[in-house]
């Protein structure tokens, strides 16, 4: 009779371990506030369940996500270079201003380049995660965004870029504007082989981007929560020694203004992305029109 | 004024102008929805602005894939406001620019469906270019390498209609108006009185019948009786069989062919007077004055 009433503490597990929330199994949407359980996350396309926010994906959940299963072919050694090259260039900046938990591998740049389909429809493929403080328009990430603009020019199929990035970055190596025209100049190869460029923007964006080439893309769809900013004012404050204007260079976009700017072509929830943009695929698959006699 | 029973035959100019003006007749959206299994609507000028005036963007249809461009205005109060009544701001054109290079650019033909009583006319339009960016759309559009089919869907009203009317094939709803200025607005100008809009309605040779006569347009689709309103569906049928049997006809056409006879079109047009003097007689000739010019350069009813 007395086990009946003996004390809670008691009643913990026999090999004496408490019971503890399991923090790895649980998120907190920063939106919301809701928890939401992680697998129940990852099947919904990493969307809060509760409120929609569009958590971070990473590269690879992003191939997995948009393209038929199985269809993706990566051009590995693109990839390989890029990543080992900018961990040096991401490495060499971390020596030099030494900031605290720049080592930290999920920060490094990623930049996947390969083939696939959406819909059966073949393309070529750019995901860029750039979320650390690499420059994104910097010669290595531009050498591997341009030779898979190239590669979509000579198979003459459509490019589809994604370009997410969890947080801006200081950063910038002294030939960054320079990439962006070779990128430009192949992007202007991929049109006059009358082949679509279609961008994916999500997370946070860089102004260098659209200067770059985002804004050149024939298609440009934006995901929900998209922010797009301009991260010059603190580099400039550093360079004249006092604080520039308010709002010098310190644009922050949300993906609603950038649309009624005029910028952006639709804000696609996520779940519905890969229908959109098989539907846009076969739309510059289907032309109603031959312009191959020439003009004289 | 006109009433549903009102035969086509005895429709004034000014009753033409009220049905083309009608807010449930089918707009540039209605016709999109109807044609397209996939469409995807581009938006903006990438530059300043979303002009929602002006729709448009890529859609797939029976013939293929076609680029879409057209004013919008709305059925409803709270749409018109959005659309602005169908009366684009600079941006409008600039982002109709930016679809005629992207059709080109993809070898898609474009289908126009005008509908506007002409560009905004505010002081900050004429600031931001209104004339310029209209004048790109039509340089653009007389070098377009692909198929261009205008459909005048309501009204057609001054430069914000031509932006999107140089084209290839032009139709014209059997009500709709197209016109260098609102009859209002006309009337105005030659009369120093707007009230006498029906009466320049009538002098202007606006509607869809006399336009065809004078060679500017090259079909009319015809309404159901009371308007295109009446059954909005039908009209909307009737249009796009008419624009995809033109379009049929120009997608065989080489580009070389097609800009050949785009610029004879327009070279063509008001050639009409000059041609027709030798041939008609003198007492035709001022019969013609009389008709045309006349009711131009005189007080209506004074």
């Amino acid at each position: 009779m007395n086990r009946l009433f003996r004390k809670a503490s008691n009643l913990s597990p026999p090999d004496g371990r408490a019971q503890t929330f399991r923090a790895d199994l649980w998120v907190k949407c920063p939106e919301c506030r809701e928890l939401t359980y992680i697998r129940q996350l990852d099947d919904n396309a990493k969307i809060c369940p509760w409120c929609g926010f569009h958590f971070h994906l990473s590269v690879p959940e992003w191939v997995s996500l948009l393209l038929d299963v199985q269809s993706f072919s990566d051009h590995a050694p693109s990839q390989m270079a890029t990543r080992s090259l900018a961990s040096q260039e991401y490495r060499h900046h971390a020596d030099q201003h030494g900031e605290p938990g720049m080592a930290r591998k999920d920060a490094l740049c990623e930049l996947v380049c390969g083939s696939g389909t959406i819909a059966a429809l073949p393309l070529e493929v750019i995901v860029g995660d750039v979320g650390c403080l690499l420059d994104p328009v910097s010669t290595l990430y531009a050498e591997a965004f341009a030779g898979s603009v190239q590669r979509a020019s000579e198979r003459r199929v459509p490019l589809v870029t994604v370009i997410t990035a969890g947080r801006t970055h200081d950063h910038r190596s002294h030939l960054s504007l320079v990439p962006g025209a070779r990128i430009l100049a192949e992007l202007i190869r991929l049109g006059r082989a009358g082949q679509p460029h279609i961008a994916v923007l999500a997370g946070i964006c860089c102004e260098e981007h659209c200067a770059a080439f985002i804004g050149h893309a024939d298609v440009v769809v934006a995901e929900p929560g998209l922010r797009v900013k301009n991260s010059m004012s603190q580099p400039m404050a550093t360079q004249i020694h006092k604080q520039p204007p308010k709002g010098y260079q310190g644009s922050d976009w949300t993906g609603n203004h950038l649309l009624a700017r005029g910028l952006v072509d639709a804000i696609v929830h996520r779940a519905k992305l890969r229908q959109t943009l098989g539907g846009l695929l076969r739309i510059y698959s289907e032309r109603a029109y031959s312009m191959s006699e020439s003009i004289s | 004024m006109m009433t549903v029973e009102s035969s086509p035959a005895t429709l004034t100019s000014w009753d033409k102008v009220q049905l083309a003006r009608h807010r449930h007749r089918p707009h540039t959206q209605d016709y999109i929805q109807r044609l397209c299994h996939d469409f995807f609507e581009l938006r903006g000028d990438r530059r300043w602005s979303d002009d929602q005036a002006i729709v448009g963007g890529v859609g797939r249809t029976d013939q293929g894939s076609v680029v879409i461009i057209g004013h919008q205005k709305g059925h409803t109060t709270r749409e018109s406001l959005q659309h602005n009544f169908g009366m684009p701001f600079p941006e409008g054109y600039e982002k109709s620019l930016r679809l005629l290079r992207h059709a080109e650019k993809f070898g898609l033909p474009v289908l126009c469906f005008i509908d506007t009583p002409g560009a905004q006319p505010t002081v900050e339009a004429e600031e931001r270019g209104q004339a310029h960016a209209i004048a790109r759309n039509l340089l653009a559009m007389a070098q377009l390498k692909v198929p261009i089919v205008a459909t005048v869907i309501g009204e057609g009203g001054s430069g914000g209609a031509l932006a999107l009317g140089l084209a290839d094939r032009l139709l014209m709803l059997e009500h709709a108006v197209y016109t260098v200025a609102s009859p209002e607005a006309s009337a105005a100008i030659l009369w120093r009185d707007s009230s006498k809009a029906p009466q320049a309605a009538e002098a202007m040779k606006i509607t869809a019948q006399d336009l065809h006569a004078m060679g500017i347009i090259d079909e009319i689709v015809p309404e159901p009786r009371g308007g295109a309103h009446q059954d909005p569906e039908g009209t909307v049928g009737a249009t796009l069989e008419a624009v995809l049997r033109h379009l049929a006809e120009l997608r065989a056409e080489s580009p070389q062919r097609l800009l050949r006879d785009r610029y004879q079109k327009y070279r063509t047009i008001g050639c009409f007077y000059e041609g027709a003097r030798d041939t008609l007689a003198r007492n035709d000739v001022l019969s013609l004055e009389v008709q045309v010019l006349a009711p131009l350069s005189s007080p209506v009813g004074g």
